[in-house]
């Protein structure tokens, strides 16, 4: 257990300050958080046509209101916090990759939850934008990481074959 | 068609880990369940809990910025730091003597670990609640306090009077700072919480018996 909340911690610390450098701002966070922001557009055009998208910035054409999406809340943090829990605990690669994988899509897929309803929770109250957007939404994605990290636990095999003999 | 069981768990289960996919998830329904009285109660206690944390976030500053002292108010529902420079700062910049700064802070950024924290435990149903909640809002407070503590430190930086800056940290300092104003806000509030229910909790399900 120590050595797993030791590890824990020096990855998120890690990879945490690492994202905060220039470079890494500039060739992962600012595209992902571009591709995030697209990926919500998309989804909101389903039922709204006159969402729009430039870089990072989500708009409706309809009335002006317009949100871009930052550091924090591009999901991020929550895929590093889940990177650093199945990296920490002992399991075969091929099980921490497709936890990875798994983990990604479900911190993502509620993510992009999130942008799409403060887009519309902002049109309605920015009272309840500013409540959601600080707090709840903060919390939501942090359990999801938790329930698929548990999940992914729970899917680890007891006797898994050890590489050198497989 | 023979069927096989399925895979057994790596982990006993012990509390939240190894637990069943079916309690996990209605773990997961009692934490939100929770978290809607919890966050309600922290929102309604907001002055309080602001209040706690920036006092101790005032004696971090003491400790760590060139004040003589630090005096906490509650204003437009944010919390009120009045900073006042100490003597060498004071006499080193020419300042107007019993200058202070003011500065207001929004400190449910850093304290809404508090009730996601609890709607965690209490979903995950532990012995001895009461003594956990305890210990672990406690812990809560201290490291809200400490990205408080940041956020104004940052904004004492930049103040200026005239031409001068009475609080100028250098880079090493500018930077841990910035570094806790970005934990205590995006990593404190969020993975503290997990990792102390996870800590805390018994099992997911008490037993029936």
């Amino acid at each position: 257990m120590a050595r797993f909340a030791l590890v824990f911690a020096g990855i998120v610390l890690a990879l945490f300050a690492a994202q905060l450098t220039p470079p890494a701002q500039v060739w992962v966070v600012g595209p992902w958080t571009d591709a995030v922001a697209h990926v919500a557009t998309w989804v909101a055009r389903a039922f709204d046509p006159a969402v729009a998208v430039v870089g990072a910035t989500l708009y409706s054409q309809a009335n002006g209101f317009a949100v871009t999406i930052l550091s924090g809340c591009n999901g991020l943090e929550a895929m590093i916090v889940l990177l650093a829990a199945i990296l920490a605990y002992p399991a075969p690669w091929k099980h921490r990759l497709a936890g990875l994988a798994g983990g990604v899509l479900a911190v993502q897929l509620l993510n992009i939850v999130r942008i799409v309803s403060l887009f519309y929770i902002g049109q309605w109250s920015l009272a309840v934008f500013e409540w959601a957007h600080l707090y709840a939404w903060q919390a939501l994605i942090m359990l999801d990481a938790l329930i698929v990290w548990l999940l992914w636990l729970r899917l680890l095999p007891r006797n898994p074959p050890s590489p050198a003999t497989a | 068609m023979a069927s096989t069981p399925p895979p057994e768990p790596a982990v006993a289960s012990d509390g939240l880990i190894g637990a069943a996919p079916r309690d996990i998830l209605l773990f997961a329904a009692r934490t939100l369940a929770w978290a809607v009285l919890f966050f309600g109660a922290w929102y309604v206690a907001a002055k309080p809990v602001s209040l706690a944390t920036s006092w101790i976030a005032a004696r971090v500053l003491e400790a760590t910025t060139p004040a003589d002292s630090v005096r906490v108010a509650w204003r437009n529902d944010k919390a009120l730091f009045e900073i006042r420079p100490d003597a060498s700062t004071t006499y080193r910049d020419r300042l107007p003597a019993g200058m202070s700064v003011d500065m207001e802070v929004n400190t449910l950024k850093q304290t809404y670990g508090v009730p996601f924290f609890l709607a965690l435990l209490a979903a995950a149903r532990p012995r001895r609640f009461a003594v956990k909640a305890a210990g672990g809002v406690a812990i809560l407070i201290v490291l809200a306090a400490i990205g408080v503590a940041c956020e104004v430190a940052i904004g004492f930086g930049t103040t200026q009077v005239g031409a001068l800056h009475p609080f100028a940290p250098g880079a090493a300092a500018g930077t841990l700072f910035a570094l806790g104003l970005q934990l205590g806000t995006l990593i404190f509030p969020c993975v503290v919480p997990v990792a102390l229910a996870i800590g805390f909790a018994g099992r997911i399900t008490r037993s029936a018996s």
